[in-house]
């Protein structure tokens, strides 16, 4: 299944590049502050507040009216309780974020709208030193929905800017999480369910401003939204707010 | 353009604040919130209230009553602490920064029945052995070990090491005396390396959801497969402070061919304990699971020995331990 993806969205990607129309191929990276909330019935009732560094790393292509993206994300940071700030957790995880979207709109006032589908895939680790066999909480979350991006250029005293809007809607998502207890028997055999958006949620916004070099290279500041929430058999739900600084570099 | 620029950092300004939507309400670092959070996850994950013949309900209505705004840290403690005593269970606890609730009743309304004392100077010896975390010494014929702690991690390759030592011995005597347990997976290996006869070791079911009768069915622990087999006579000594994992020991190599247990009745600690915590910082643990031995016996009443025993202070005094002296008579018959 994953062999066959991979040959789809390679075989996808090489047919957009090898388009006789303009393309522009952009090599992106990304580093910044995350803030993040989590709440985990498998810890505690608390909601845990944490501060976490984070880098990204991605590639924009775009193809005539086709838009693809792909773009990888990690943080670890620490959490703490809410009331004591004491920071008793550790919390680590990545993101992957594909999209595959179609132009369907190119106006002088609204700039460029392009909307198909997206995956958005978010994993990650939750330690609570202070617990025993239930000191580590995991969850790994995917989602395929619809990906809808816009962009508008602009001028300010000549020197050129981008503001860019990215929406990832699920639709269909798959959760994992561990058990409502640990326990010996089950040896820990996590949770996982398939379920339409509502049960689960995997919600990403994404806005960035983008300064737009002679030589096609950007430097951006972006901030990103992201929610999850699994109703298994322990609810857990999450928000992060990220601010990165961005640097994009055209390679085509 | 300078709208549109205003009106995406509304949006970002929309979502910087959004967690108070999207996530459940803060609890709130006072006194009652604090026990209700306490009573609910333990009313929701808590696996014995049944065995123990305890009403949660009614422990909440005589307790909250008694919760006031202004009581301080060590009288909500105290409150909070007496209500777990009533379980009676030594894998539930209350841990502040002053203090820890608990109710260890379960070895300390019972006789000792072992002194350390006696044991190394006049068993082990200034001649033992020390191979990870066993303690060992040929005592005329009969293998020796004694084991403190399944905490204390070991080898494949360290236990099959001891065992050999003593394989052309009568027996072995393995004392877990006071060993208040550890890892389940060191007693399962332990325990495997008696065992060539019955694939299961003990059976657990845990608590699948927060209502009373939301458990999985009963599942079988399997002991591991081990290519090594002591095959001579192995008496397990134990007394009340043998919890948990040496409980959950005692229950897998009951019955087995070769195996005899001697001395009291263990400790319990059959619910696999798990941890949550409270808007001041406290943070309790509780018995998440429930497990029963191959017979059937609840593991968190304890584990019945074979031959009853308690420790001879006539021959204490004269520097004899009677758990050994019995132990080897045994073996040597």
């Amino acid at each position: 299944m994953i062999r066959k993806l991979c040959f789809i969205t390679s075989l996808l990607w090489c047919t957009l590049s090898n388009a006789q129309q303009e393309s522009e191929l952009l090599l992106r990276f990304g580093m910044g502050y995350t803030r993040g909330f989590q709440y985990d019935e498998y810890l505690s009732d608390l909601v845990y507040k944490g501060n976490y560094a984070g880098v990204s790393l991605g590639v924009r292509h775009y193809s005539g009216n086709w838009f693809q993206q792909l773009q990888l994300g990690g943080f670890g940071g620490w959490m703490s309780l809410p009331n004591t700030n004491t920071s008793t957790l550790n919390d680590v995880g990545g993101s992957a974020l594909y999209e595959l979207q179609y132009q369907v709109n190119d106006s002088p006032i609204w700039g460029r709208s392009f909307i198909g589908v997206s995956n958005f895939t978010q994993g990650g680790v939750l330690i609570n030193n202070r617990f025993g066999n239930n000191s580590l909480a995991y969850s790994l979350q995917t989602s395929i929905g619809i990906g809808i991006h816009a962009e508008r250029d602009f001028q300010i005293k000549s020197q050129s800017f981008q503001l860019s809007i990215d929406q990832h809607l699920p639709l269909l998502l798959y959760g994992v999480l561990p058990d409502y207890v640990p326990s010996v028997v089950i040896d820990n055999t996590p949770y996982s369910n398939w379920s339409f958006v509502g049960p689960q949620s995997l919600w990403r916004t994404h806005l960035e401003w983008e300064w737009i070099l002679s030589n096609q290279n950007r430097f951006g500041v972006e901030y990103l939204f992201q929610y999850g929430k699994i109703e298994g058999p322990n609810l857990k739900q999450w928000v992060q707010h990220q601010w990165f600084l961005t640097m994009s570099v055209a390679i085509l | 353009m300078k709208k549109k620029f205003l009106l995406l950092l509304l949006i970002g300004l929309l979502f910087s604040s959004c967690e108070k939507i999207l996530l459940p309400k803060e609890v709130e670092n006072a006194p009652q919130q604090n026990f209700d959070l306490f009573w609910e996850t333990l009313q929701h994950k808590y696996s014995y209230f049944e065995l123990k013949n305890v009403d949660w309900q009614e422990v909440y209505d005589t307790l909250n009553p008694k919760i006031t705004a202004d009581m301080n840290s060590v009288e909500l403690f105290d409150l909070m602490a007496d209500a777990l005593y009533l379980l009676k269970d030594g894998h539930t606890n209350l841990i502040s920064g002053f203090d820890i609730g608990r109710n260890w009743n379960w070895y300390l309304d019972y006789p000792a029945n072992f002194e350390w004392n006696t044991v190394e100077r006049n068993y082990l010896g200034k001649t033992h052995r020390r191979t990870g975390p066993f303690y060992h010494q040929r005592i005329d014929s009969v293998g020796y070990i004694y084991y403190e702690s399944f905490g204390q991690a070991f080898s494949e390759s360290q236990l099959e090491l001891v065992l050999n030592r003593f394989k052309d011995d009568k027996g072995i005597i393995l004392d877990l005396r006071n060993n208040g347990g550890g890892s389940l997976n060191s007693a399962l290996l332990l325990a495997s390396k008696f065992n060539n006869s019955v694939p299961v070791a003990y059976y657990e079911r845990a608590k699948q959801g927060p209502a009373p009768t939301d458990f999985s069915n009963w599942m079988p622990i399997a002991l591991p497969n081990s290519s090594y087999y002591y095959n001579k006579p192995v008496v397990v000594l134990l007394n009340r402070a043998c919890y948990s994992a040496t409980n959950s020991f005692a229950a897998m190599v009951k019955t087995l061919p070769n195996i005899i247990l001697m001395g009291d009745t263990t400790g319990g600690g059959g619910g696999l304990p798990v941890y949550s915590e409270l808007p001041n910082g406290w943070t309790f643990r509780y018995s998440a699971t429930q497990s029963r031995s191959r017979g059937g016996v609840d593991l968190e009443a304890g584990i019945g020995p074979d031959i009853y025993l308690q420790l001879d202070s006539i021959q204490l005094a004269q520097g004899k331990d009677s758990f050994i002296e019995s132990a080897i008579m045994l073996i040597d018959n």
